[in-house]
């Protein structure tokens, strides 16, 4: 009967934090990675958009406009999060920041143009299924 | 039974407040009044550049605006902002990374027109990114601080004025909370995309006050192609500036009172 009475704190910790588990083993995995964005079967890549765009509504609507992109790059610092969001055949990408708190605004930056090697190198990864590289981390720069 | 109705209330709190994992950020709300061209109007006017270079003297091509005499050849420099009526700017220190054995000038609107004015190096800090010049000549066109004890929550809008791209860019914000607090110091970020020369500039609320200087911009390169992050700035610890500020003066033999009263 006691443990019946625990079975409550068990399963509201469970159903949430597991999914905020997998998110967040995702995220590790996916930090300052490029990553193919495949439905079936599944990669990395889009189970980011499907936690991100879960957490971000922003997000979601932009996808549901621009459709998913063929590649995104992902990176982190602190609170706050950047999502880049590569479109092959328009040779375009976005740049996304938000923050890691559900519901948080996600501020659009775009689109830049790719360059050519860079679309031909992922076009190359997207045509051997090669569903992630590796990316540089964020640099700093002073501006004079 | 009379351990189930006394677990029960406990489990439904457990249920309902596992919902509630959002840590609640301290600061307030942002102000979010927008600067407006009365901002950017007085930006203009307070508008400095810093020019480092051999050359002894600039004052004939700047004043004849630019069309006289030959502009330094190895010139580097940034953006200065003006920070009391007796000459006192404050800008990033990297921008004085090659000052040494040179001659560092600043060039900035007086009535008349521009002027090109040798600046002595007061005090320098490279962990914080700053730095303090003097030019021994009035300047009633300065800024005051926003201040020390308010909060400048993520999300206040600003805009800036480094002399690259300050008066192109849209107005952006905070990306950082500024706490309030006696020292009031802060490393701090807001999301406008700066370029070189835009370093040691302003950056400015919705009041004309300022908030800090600009340092640096941050990039996220996954490949090839740059995608800006957000851009980085300083604030110092204002009371230990004003400090140093009337040390010098009264080690130049100077008081606030030899200039005429200031105007911001």
């Amino acid at each position: 009967m006691k443990f019946l009475l625990l079975l409550p704190f068990l399963l509201v910790a469970c159903s949430p934090a597991g999914v905020s588990w997998e998110a967040g083993r995702t995220e590790r995995a996916a930090q300052d990675r490029i990553m193919l964005v495949r439905n079936s079967p599944e990669t990395l890549g889009h189970r980011r958009l499907v936690y991100q765009s879960a957490t971000h509504p922003d997000l979601n609507v932009f996808l549901k406009d621009e459709g998913l992109p063929d590649f995104i790059a992902e990176t982190s610092s602190e609170d706050r999060q950047y999502l880049v969001l590569y479109y092959l055949d328009a040779r375009q990408g976005w740049m996304c920041r938000t923050h890691r708190v559900r519901n948080a605004r996600v501020h659009f930056a775009g689109p830049y143009s790719m360059t050519k090697r860079e679309t031909a190198v992922l076009r190359e990864l997207q045509n051997t299924s090669g569903e992630q590289i590796p990316a540089a981390a964020p640099a700093k720069a002073p501006v004079n | 039974m009379s351990l189930l109705t006394r677990l029960f209330p406990a489990a439904l709190a457990a249920a309902l407040l596992s919902g509630c994992t959002v840590t609640p950020s301290k600061a307030p709300p942002p102000d979010t009044k927008v600067p407006d061209r009365a901002v950017l109007r007085k930006a203009a006017a307070r508008l400095t550049a810093v020019v480092i270079s051999s050359k002894a003297e600039l004052a004939p091509w700047v004043e004849s605006r630019f069309t006289q005499g030959q502009g330094p050849d190895d010139a580097d420099g940034g953006s200065a902002v003006p920070i009391s009526p007796d000459g006192y700017f404050i800008t990033a220190d990297h921008v004085l990374a090659r000052s040494d054995g040179r001659n560092v000038f600043l060039i900035h609107g007086q009535l008349g027109g521009l002027k090109a004015t040798k600046a002595r190096i007061v005090w320098r800090s490279s962990s914080s990114d700053l730095a303090l010049l003097n030019i021994p000549i009035a300047t009633p066109r300065y800024y005051n601080w926003t201040p020390a004890d308010h909060w400048l929550p993520a999300g206040t809008p600003v805009v800036h004025s480094g002399i690259a791209t300050g008066f192109r860019s849209e107005p952006g914000q905070l990306v950082t909370d500024i706490p309030p607090g006696k020292k009031n110091a802060a490393r701090f970020k807001h999301d406008i995309p700066l370029e070189p020369g835009d370093s040691g500039g302003a950056v400015i609320d919705a009041y004309g006050n300022l908030v800090g200087v600009n340092s640096a911009v941050e990039f996220l390169v996954p490949l090839e192609t740059a995608f800006f992050i957000e851009s980085e700035a300083n604030r110092p610890n204002v009371a230990a500036l004003q400090r140093v500020i009337e040390k010098d003066r009264r080690r130049n033999g100077r008081s606030l009172s030899d200039v005429s009263p200031a105007s911001p």
